[in-house]
């Protein structure tokens, strides 16, 4: 059955843009430049629709949404760990109780700004979207060995991080 | 080679899970994922039985849309086509609605500021009535090409020049699709003239009317209200 590329490109778009914009989020981009981005993935797969295989729209637009963010101007990747712990001043010594959602996307996300650009791509693509090593290993561009190692690396960033950061917050709570 | 256990199946930590699940529910919201459907329509990439969109991926000419600050460009179907091979991006399409970080290329267009006549006539030549069909290709590919003309003499400065090309947006595109763009601008061109009370009075009464929407950011900071 023949599927018309506007009927393909919607369904693409309804299927997927929440997750490219969520993982452009994840690469550091502001909601905004995650949208622009987002766009631009999807311009770039209107442009290649017939390259893209049936069954690979959503590999075509993550591998498009990583490119684009490698070259994007990626201001929270800057910011480190000691920026979030500002945040925790005057705001009480749990932050289950203290922060609101967009707080918690914040530190979180700067839990992410920590690691590389390398193993933050397998981390995300990995742990919050749900693909495979071979699939990720695809899709990158790297053998599966060393996506297999990337993740792991990523992993250990990862909670190495993720423990600092709840130390930190929880601080005032041990003194 | 089995993959291991995912942090938020369980492996991981209270807290990292807590940390990654925050991660993994977020969402583009609507008003972001309206915008970036509304600009995907815009350039025929999704279709919509509403605007009839299905084939105005080939573009004619590389416009600008320049609106609340930012700018939009489509590829301009002389350009070669893209390589086949998927691992690449090219070096095209920006499309964007946020602040652009340099001016847009300032295209010889009537509305120049080098070119700008006394503030009472508007710069641009009178266009011609639009034939195109309200909703049509065409139509958006000329509303475009007009936002695109008047954005550049905001930015050049010629608020007055701008305000009377604007004032002319519901003769010429009586079922434009742009309205919020076009009040944007009207606010910025304000602003330059220095008719703060006029522009904070209109991007006020935008944003109540639209809080909603994507511009609201730019207009109060224009108006000098915080968000």
């Amino acid at each position: 059955m023949t599927v018309r590329p506007g009927d393909r490109l919607d369904r693409m778009f309804r299927n997927h843009h929440e997750r490219v914009w969520r993982t452009l989020r994840r690469m550091g981009l502001t909601p905004e430049a995650a949208a622009d981005a987002t766009q631009q993935a999807f311009l770039i797969a209107a442009e290649r629709l017939s390259d893209i295989r049936i069954g690979s729209e959503r590999a075509f637009l993550f591998s498009t949404a990583l490119r684009i963010a490698r070259g994007a101007h990626r201001q929270a990747r800057r910011m480190d760990l000691d920026e979030a712990m500002d945040e925790r001043e005057g705001q009480g010594s749990r932050v289950d109780e203290v922060v609101d959602r967009q707080r918690r996307i914040t530190l979180a996300g700067r839990v992410l700004a920590t690691m590389e650009q390398d193993l933050l791509e397998v981390f995300v693509l990995f742990e919050l979207e749900g693909l495979t090593t071979p699939e990720i290993a695809e899709l990158v561009g790297v053998p599966l060995g060393t996506a297999a190692s990337r993740l792991r690396r990523a992993r250990e960033a990862f909670r190495a991080a993720a423990a600092k950061l709840e130390r930190d917050l929880r601080r005032p709570e041990a003194r | 080679m089995t993959d291991p256990k995912r942090l938020l199946d369980g492996e991981g930590s209270e807290f990292e899970r807590e940390l990654l699940s925050t991660l993994a529910r977020e969402r583009p919201g609507r008003a972001l994922s309206r915008r970036m459907r509304q600009s995907l329509l815009a350039v025929g990439v999704l279709t919509s039985a509403k605007t009839g969109l299905a084939g105005f991926v080939a573009l004619a000419g590389v416009v600008s849309l320049g609106v609340g600050g930012g700018w939009l460009a489509l590829r301009h179907p002389s350009q070669p086509s893209p390589p086949a091979a998927v691992s690449s991006v090219p070096a095209v399409t920006h499309i964007a609605l946020t602040e652009p970080t340099s001016a847009p290329p300032a295209a010889s267009t009537p509305m120049a500021a080098e070119s700008a006549p006394p503030p009472e006539a508007p710069v641009a030549a009178p266009a011609p009535r639009p034939s195109a069909a309200p909703g049509s290709a065409r139509d958006l590919r000329e509303q475009i090409a007009w936002l695109d003309r008047v954005r550049v003499a905001v930015r050049a400065g010629d608020g007055t020049s701008a305000l009377a090309e604007l004032s002319q947006y519901p003769r010429k595109f009586p079922r434009g699709e742009f309205a919020q763009e076009v009040t944007v601008l009207k606010v910025e061109a304000l602003v330059q003239n220095g008719q703060l009370a006029a522009a904070r009075s209109l991007g006020n009464k935008f944003v109540n009317a639209h809080p909603e929407s994507p511009h609201v950011e730019r207009i109060q900071r224009l108006i000098g209200t915080p968000p």
